[in-house]
């Protein structure tokens, strides 16, 4: 019933959106105004479709309808309900739909909330979205139809990949897959201007706002992404250069060269051209992260869905790269900006810098994504790019834009002079250096370690005393507290407040992959019950695992006592349980987690015998990672939020 | 504005030295102290070998992160080897002849892998030079153009 609906609905979707697409181009170029409504009617209408057929795909694996191929391919009688939306997007099917629909309230809301959009420019926009909404609806209708029913009845289903029954899994692949489709819309708007004889700053408003929410979408799945692997993988890391976290880690990275180069053309004019490269660029490595996901070539933990869908997608990739590349082209001899730089010591020549390096880091980890596939088709040679070349090639990359990120916001617009930026790192450079001097008394002797909590050092305290500074400003001469002085001056610039807070979040996560990456303590052993174990100060008690057989899998809990230099600390129990169906296990460690660090244990194997191999860690400053998150949202919301009833532009 | 500048603490020569010596007296205990071999450092050895072998049969992981038995097996084979005296370039090399240069997640820089080095390394110098150049041209010859 539920499938029928779906398939339905989705048939007139892809309709009402070929008819929108039409509507707005040709009502645009006719001049025909009630055309142009009537497409973006239809593109409102086109999101209660999508969403119905949506909720229909839920309704049918909440039904166990196994009649849908889908359906009895990612869920079972045993998988309890509350899984139901993470197996909606389990597949190939499922997660296209879920994109389509995305794009849909994506569109509604771009249409809705146009800004200071020209009338004559927004039929572009929709007319653009639509042509990227009648890709996805005309794949799933003809190539991947997530309401396909099976000719022979099906009593059970496959069930669910155990590795997604994580709470994560509830975020982290939407966070991603909404990341990624928001990324066509800050193109649309840059597109839709061209093509419309926009050639100034008229999209810079739209562009940075939708730029902005792809880009708090992908950090926060990157992050939760991240938290999963830590939590369930079993191995202790976050993090390993897979190419499909790399594919979503790309266009991010390009979008935060995107939302920084937009902010100098928003303030000064100036990057008209190369705003314009840059968001094209996102939208094609949004597309490449889309086609890698969806059966592209590549090996991965991620190959969920292998299918043939990867020639379609790389054929649409290609267009998503001509088609903005060429009007972009054609129009090139008529952008210009109307300013040019005036010193090497400014705001403006930072943002370029930091620009280039964050390119630098896209294409590095493009090269390495792609060279192995170049390689096998050019010479027939298979080879290996995994972790030491992303470590080092980007890792120093990383660390001169963590330095810049610290310097940058402290040079003045324009024009600046050394005094100045000397003057302003005064205080930080001191606090480094007391830094460095604490830092070598407490053992922390290898390099990069040393130079990355140098510039974290660096960067927060320039940070903290801007805020000194601006406070003190606010306060002075008024009645106002401090905690409201703090409070007024965010509110006064709140992209650069705002930016300072995500800043701070970016700072939190590099302390977590430092100390993660260098400091960390692992053993694996092998337990029997009653024996011990000791590993950095903390004494490991394996008391014995409990056996719990479920329909689907069977669950082991191991009990350990854990204590901290003689005192006890807790009871931990991680899991692991064995699926036969997938012939496959899934971990979940325990997990102690304090600022200074995690100790984190898990069952790698369960012997007949009762005895346990387990994998201790002491990771250290992981915590700071996941508290990064909520900070990357309240900084993203602050800068995003509109000041009612003026104008920023200085 | 110029005396703040004099008073500027890294900018002065005494205390640099001041910095400098202190630095040197706590880093060398600590060097001397890290030259001490134990039991526990075989075992971090074993480690940074096991990220260094990528695992054959699973995907983009190395042995360090998998428990499939031909990883377990591999890991006991580099503890093995660490006990009998080799070394780490030895231990890479064995499993390098027997399962080809792919095991390694480093393989030798030589033949194709040089293009996987080269070509990045130059595109982010040609990128961050031709930056440079173009605020270098904006800024002192007022040319009007762009990055």
């Amino acid at each position: 019933m539920f499938a029928d609906v779906g398939s339905l609905l989705l048939w007139i979707s892809l309709v009402v959106s070929v008819y929108a697409l039409i509507a707005s181009i040709s009502g645009r170029l006719l001049n025909v105004n009630e055309l142009i409504v009537s497409s973006y009617r239809s593109i409102y209408m086109l999101l209660v479709l999508c969403v119905v057929s949506t909720t229909c795909l839920v309704g049918a694996f909440v039904t166990n309808d196994f009649s849908v191929i889908y359906v009895a391919a990612h869920s079972n009688l045993a998988m309890p309900n509350i899984y139901t939306w993470v197996a909606f997007y389990a597949g190939n099917e499922g997660s296209l739909l879920f994109i389509a629909t995305v794009l849909s309230i994506l569109t509604g809301l771009a249409i809705r909330f146009k800004g200071n959009t020209d009338a004559e420019i927004l039929p572009f926009v929709a007319a653009i979205l639509m042509l990227v909404m009648t890709f996805f609806l005309t794949v799933i209708i003809f190539m991947a139809d997530p309401f396909e029913k099976s000719a022979v009845p099906v009593i059970d289903g496959q069930g669910i990949n155990p590795l997604l029954t994580h709470f994560g899994m509830f975020f982290h692949p939407p966070a991603l897959m909404s990341g990624l489709i928001c990324c066509s819309i800050p193109m649309a708007f840059s597109l839709a201007h061209l093509i419309g004889g926009k050639y100034q700053d008229e999209w810079v408003d739209q562009g940075r706002l939708w730029g902005l929410v792809a880009w708090a979408l992908l950090a926060t799945g990157l992050l939760l992404g991240s938290w999963w692997a830590y939590t369930i993988l079993g191995w202790g890391g976050f993090w390993f250069w897979d190419p499909v976290e790399n594919a979503a880690f790309m266009p991010w990275i390009a979008l935060t060269a995107f939302i920084h180069s937009i902010i100098v053309q928003k303030r000064r004019s100036m990057f008209r051209i190369w705003n314009v490269v840059i968001v094209n660029m996102v939208f094609a490595l949004s597309l490449y992260g889309m086609f890698v996901n969806r059966g592209g070539p590549v090996p991965s933990v991620h190959s969920f869905g292998a299918s043939n869908l990867g020639w379609v997608f790389l054929a649409f990739l290609c267009a998503g790269i001509i088609v903005p590349f060429s009007v972009f082209l054609y129009k090139l001899g008529k952008m210009r900006s109307e300013r040019s730089l005036e010193s090497m010591l400014s705001r403006e020549a930072a943002f370029l810098i930091n620009n280039l390096l964050l390119l630098g880091i896209a294409f590095v980890t493009l090269w390495g994504t792609v060279y192995p596939l170049i390689s096998d088709l050019l010479f027939s040679e298979q080879i290996t790019i995994a972790r030491p070349y992303y470590d080092q090639v980007n890792g120093p990359i990383m660390l001169v834009l963590l330095l810049i990120m610290g310097i940058g916001p402290l040079i003045p617009w324009r024009n600046s002079n050394y005094r100045v930026v000397l003057i302003a790192l005064k205080y930080p450079l001191i606090v480094t250096f007391l830094m460095f001097v604490v830092l070598i008394i407490f053992g922390v002797t290898k390099l990069v370690p040393l130079v990355s909590f140098g510039i974290i050092t660096l960067v927060a305290t320039g940070i903290i005393r801007e805020w000194f500074n601006g406070v003190r400003i606010m306060s002075s001469g008024s009645l106002l507290t401090i905690p409201k002085s703090f409070f007024r001056l965010i509110m006064a610039n709140r992209t650069r407040y705002g930016g300072y807070i995500v800043h701070i979040s970016v700072l939190m996560v590099a302390l977590g992959v430092v100390g993660g990456s260098f400091y960390d303590q692992q053993r694996d052993v092998i337990m029997q019950v009653g024996d011990s174990y000791a590993i950095s100060g903390y004494d490991i008690t394996y008391i014995g695992t409990e056996e719990v057989m479920f329909p689907d899998r069977t669950e082991f809990t191991s009990v350990i006592d854990v204590s901290k230099n003689g005192s006890y600390l807790s009871q931990m129990t991680p899991k692991r349980s064995f699926y036969p169906s997938f012939n496959m296990a899934s971990t979940r460690a325990a997990i102690r987690s304090t600022p200074v660090e995690d100790f984190y244990v898990v069952p790698s194997e369960n012997m007949p015998d009762g005895s346990v191999g387990f994998r201790f860690m002491v990771n250290p400053l992981i915590w700071w990672m996941w508290v990064a998150g909520p900070f990357v949202i309240i900084g993203t919301l602050i800068s995003l939020w509109p000041r009612p009833g003026s104008n920023i532009r200085s | 504005m110029y005396r703040t500048l004099l008073s500027f603490p890294i900018v002065s020569i005494p205390v640099l030295i001041v910095y400098i010596s202190i630095t040197v007296l706590v880093l060398w205990p600590s060097y001397i102290y890290a030259q001490s071999p134990d039991k526990e450092m075989l075992e971090e050895k074993a480690q940074k070998i096991d990220q260094m072998l990528m695992c054959p049969v699973c995907p983009a992981e190395s042995i360090d992160q998998v428990q499939v038995e031909v990883a377990k097996q591999m890991r006991l084979k580099v503890r093995d080897m660490l006990g009998e005296g080799y070394t780490e370039e030895e231990i890479l090399t064995y499993f390098e002849q027997r399962y080809g240069s792919n095991i390694l997640a480093a393989p030798p820089i030589r033949g194709t892998m040089v293009l996987a080095w080269v070509i990045p390394l130059v595109i982010v110098g040609v990128m961050i030079l031709s930056g440079v150049w173009v605020l270098y041209n904006m800024v002192y010859r007022k040319s009007g153009s762009e990055g």
